[in-house]
């Protein structure tokens, strides 16, 4: 399943064959959200204070406050997005130096994102995303020790 | 004539005319029809004097306002969407100009936002909400869970007899 060709277009580096959507559009969670895996909230560092964000991590649209947000999951800045067993990772998207998007990989080394208010899709690449003025570039990777499934406490 | 003398004197010849109007529809000189729309005119732009503009025409003025304000918001709304569809930066998305345009319209639109907060998924309407009423403290206890703060936001509609 596509995108429309309107959404498409806003995202040059899509097109048929790399990427495909695995679910609805929604405006119930964002991409950052997603990634986090909590699916029940928009996560934004906003002034207003409309969007969540963690306790304790700086309310601003900064690299670093991205990273520390991602950290109170247990996430660490690393070097690449290849694949590794038993880890997950997650990528930080930003246009200059504001952050902009967020994408987690998938157990295959592909990835899956959520577009704002719009679907989640899988991608193939990261740069798949890349491109001004909606997402900009991948500003960096992170990733932890995948947590036991099983015991795992939802956000 | 300056453009600011023509705009001092517009009630003063509009009355004069509403005087000439009124006269002529009593000694049947003009049709009723003409005279509708005569005011009509007058009560979009809020010049009708005396009862006329107190009474009789309120309630098609104020139905006018309410008909322009929605097609005006239901287009931003459009625009708004349009424009930061995609986008998961609350910041860009409630400084979209369109958004801006909504708040602008203060009080009239927000029968309109209260409206679109009845949606299962509401889009960020809150940061408008708190300019157009100046309350801050509504919705503030689940940040970036919208469903819920929609809903403390509905019952303030209701409270506030906007809804």
């Amino acid at each position: 399943m596509r995108l429309t060709q309107h959404k498409e277009a806003e995202i040059p580096g899509l097109s048929h064959g790399n990427y495909r959507v695995s679910s609805p559009a929604t405006g119930r969670y964002n991409c950052i959200a997603f990634a986090a895996d909590d699916t029940m909230r928009w996560w934004w560092p906003d002034a207003e204070g409309d969007g969540y964000w963690p306790i304790g991590v700086a309310r601003e649209e900064t690299i670093e406050a991205f990273v520390q947000a991602f950290a109170t999951l247990g996430y660490a800045p690393c070097a690449d997005q290849t694949h590794t067993a038993g880890f997950d990772k997650v990528a930080i998207y930003a246009d200059g130096k504001v952050p902009t998007h967020a994408a987690k990989q998938l157990a295959d080394g592909r990835w899956i994102s959520k577009l704002g208010d719009w679907e989640d899709i899988e991608h193939d690449t990261l740069e798949s995303l890349e491109g001004r003025p909606f997402y900009g570039k991948v500003a960096l990777v992170m990733q932890r020790q995948a947590p036991d499934k099983k015991n795992r406490t939802p956000i | 004539m300056q453009a600011a003398q023509l705009e001092h004197d517009a009630p003063t010849r509009l009355k004069m005319d509403f005087t000439e109007m009124e006269r002529d529809f009593c000694r049947r000189k003009v049709s009723l029809s003409r005279l509708s729309d005569w005011l009509v005119m007058s009560a979009a732009c809020d010049t009708l004097p005396g009862w006329w503009g107190s009474h009789l025409w309120r309630p098609a003025a104020s139905a006018t306002r309410i008909s322009n304000a929605e097609r005006m918001f239901d287009d931003l709304k459009t625009r708004w969407l349009e424009e930061v569809g995609g986008q998961s930066s609350l910041t860009k998305i409630v400084g979209s100009r369109h958004y801006l345009r909504i708040i602008s319209m203060g009080e009239s639109a927000l029968p309109f936002i209260l409206r679109e907060l009845e949606e299962e998924n509401p889009a960020p309407w809150f940061a408008a909400l708190r300019a157009i009423t100046g309350r801050d403290d509504i919705g503030r206890s689940t940040p970036g869970q919208f469903r819920q703060m929609a809903d403390e936001w509905i019952e303030w509609g209701k409270s506030e007899g906007w809804i």
